[in-house]
């Protein structure tokens, strides 16, 4: 059984590749890893959209996964024959042993990650489930989607389950595997969640890599895997790390457009911050913000990001136009006046600071740990492209959250306490991209010539 | 200043290991390895299963009652959502409703003696009969007069 629930996202995961690489075709190995964890988020994604459009036109639910499955093959085998009509060197490049630090960096990355690996899977054979609000909000929309058959749409206008109005990426996914299952297995949920899981670590590295080198990619994925909260996070199979891969996609895209001028990385870009707002609620705010964003960047150059996004915020916005009213936003007048209460700034910065420090799940603050290492590590060196970008999707959406907290109806201590550490988290692999960006990699901090 | 930086950095990685392997041993510690079926949501689904079994086939909506309902009982506000929620997801597709304004209502009462309930279960429901009872979980159905 978990043979098929793990081959069903396999042909998403390789589907989604093969998006990305029909969008963009470059060769080179280098982006090869990259443009494979870009297809999970890609696959999951697409996969979600196909299913919402064919409840839309009222298609039969069983028949769906047969059409999945034909869909994802056609569009490999278009990648392959495309590959293959222009002749692309197929024939393997001489293998090159890599040198001593390369594998002592990848390992080291490695027994990171089974070590974080194993703490995940520890975590959800204890709650195969998830956690309260991934059966409460994310596995319930699943099981009325599955459940319900032909006619779940009907049940997002009863309201049937908590937070009806968020969005469907996970709860289609989750839905589609049990689909493929022919039962409500708790696998499922685990395996999606497993799968977002490495692809933060994966994306991370092969991101970094790409700019940095391998030895700084490695780091990067030795710290985030090093951080507890990850494994937890996504055991609980809660929307949060899916949101937070998809962030980290939509910037680290951005930049390497800032690098190359590629312009179909910014189709990317687009299309993986729309995914976000497809993922969760807090999504929305960030695609606008991208958009915006992509328009400093280079005013002429935003119709690559629209293109990119078009479909998925197509679906949305229909989407939206079938769900209850979000929870948030119940009395405006209200919200407005406590924007100038200066004791909910006062609680709010006084969480934020508490929070952040607290932030990750280590027994000392990693936070202070990983502030002295860039103190000591850091030298003043200008990066290439427009690292702005993405420094400047992270600070706004972390103020678009300071808004929503001053905005709430909800009593502002619990919800800051329910919820601020899972919104720290969205914006954490994109802040250690950023970081990673600037600081020395390990080959320069090893380099027999030292600057500084 | 080369030796701090790469002081720092192998510490880092010391560090970052060492909490990795921290957290796993941890969890390991509290392992279970019947936790899988032992979990709240699992429990709760078991006691949900003969009522689900009992409903008809053409029932689609269910009405809830639960402490927080009865005129002067005491309870956890949290527990309360949390047992609701618990019900919707182990429910579905049946969509469950807070109230009693439906033919079949889901009754979690907690400790609360049914017996002693009665009068106000009449007063909200009308005439009714427990169709089947399942961990301290009552399905109610209304009778027609």
């Amino acid at each position: 059984m978990i043979l098929i629930a793990a081959l069903s996202s396999l042909l998403k995961i390789i589907g989604g590749l093969a998006l990305i690489h029909l969008v963009w075709d470059s060769r080179q190995m280098a982006h090869l890893t990259f443009k494979l964890f870009l297809g999970t988020g890609a696959g999951f994604g697409l996969s979600s959209i196909l299913y919402f459009g064919w409840f839309v036109v009222k298609f039969p639910a069983a028949r769906y996964p047969l059409f999945e499955f034909f869909f994802f093959v056609a569009l490999l085998v278009i990648c392959l024959a495309r590959e293959i009509r222009r002749k692309t060197d197929l024939k393997p490049r001489a293998w090159k042993m890599p040198t001593i630090g390369a594998w002592i960096w990848g390992g080291l990355a490695l027994v990171a990650l089974v070590i974080s690996s194993w703490t995940f899977w520890l975590s959800s054979s204890k709650n195969p489930h998830g956690y309260n609000d991934a059966w409460a909000i994310w596995n319930a929309a699943a099981r009325f989607i599955y459940l319900g058959g032909d006619h779940w749409m009907s049940f997002i206008l009863k309201d049937a389950w908590h937070h009806a109005d968020y969005p469907l990426l996970l709860a289609l996914n989750v839905a589609d595997g049990w689909a493929v299952l022919g039962s409500d297995s708790t696998r499922i949920p685990v395996i999606v969640a497993f799968v977002f899981f490495l692809s933060i670590i994966g994306l991370l590295f092969s991101a970094t890599t790409l700019v940095r080198g391998f030895e700084q990619g490695a780091l990067a994925a030795l710290v985030i895997a090093s951080v507890p909260q990850l494994p937890f996070l996504a055991s609980w199979q809660y929307a949060d790390a899916p949101l937070a891969y998809f962030f980290l996609a939509t910037g680290a895209l951005m930049y390497l457009y800032t690098l190359t001028s590629e312009k179909k990385l910014l189709i990317l870009a687009g299309l993986f911050a729309a995914l976000a707002a497809w993922t969760k609620n807090e999504g929305v705010t960030f695609a606008l913000i991208a958009l915006i964003v992509c328009a400093l960047l280079r005013l002429r150059d935003v119709k690559y990001f629209i293109l990119g996004a078009f479909a998925p915020a197509l679906l949305i916005a229909f989407y939206k136009t079938l769900t209850p009213g979000n929870d948030l936003f119940v009395d405006k007048a209200k919200s407005m006046a406590q924007l100038l209460d200066p004791t909910r700034y006062q609680i709010i910065l006084s969480k934020i600071i508490a929070f952040s420090l607290a932030f990750g799940g280590w027994s000392v603050s990693f936070l202070v740990v990983f502030l002295c290492y860039i103190l000591f590590v850091f030298v003043r060196q200008k990066p290439a492209g427009k690292l702005w970008a993405p420094i400047l999707l992270i600070a706004a959406q972390f103020a678009g959250y300071f808004v929503i907290y001053l905005m709430t109806p909800h009593d502002l201590v619990v919800h800051l306490s329910t919820s601020l550490d899972r919104l720290l988290f969205h914006l954490f692999p994109l802040t250690l991209f950023v970081v990673f960006m600037v600081l020395p990699s390990p080959r320069e901090i090893f380099a027999k010539k030292q600057t500084g | 200043m080369t030796k701090i930086r790469r002081f720092s950095f192998v510490l880092l990685i010391i560090v970052s290991l060492s909490f990795s392997v921290y957290t796993t041993y941890t969890s390991l510690r509290h392992f279970r390895p019947n936790a899988g079926e032992q979990n709240e949501v699992s429990a709760w689904e078991n006691r949900m299963q003969p009522i689900r079994e009992k409903l008809p086939p053409d029932v689609t909506e269910i009405g809830y009652l639960a402490e927080w309902d009865i005129p002067g009982a005491t309870y956890g506000q949290t527990d309360q959502y949390h047992e609701f929620n618990l019900t919707v997801y182990s429910m579905a597709p049946f969509i469950v409703r807070r109230g009693p304004a439906h033919d079949w209502v889901l009754g979690n009462f907690g400790n609360v003696l049914i017996k002693k309930i009665d009068p106000w279960l009449r007063a909200s429901l009308g005439n009714y009969e427990i169709v089947v009872t399942s961990g301290g979980l009552y399905l109610m159905h209304r009778v027609k007069p």
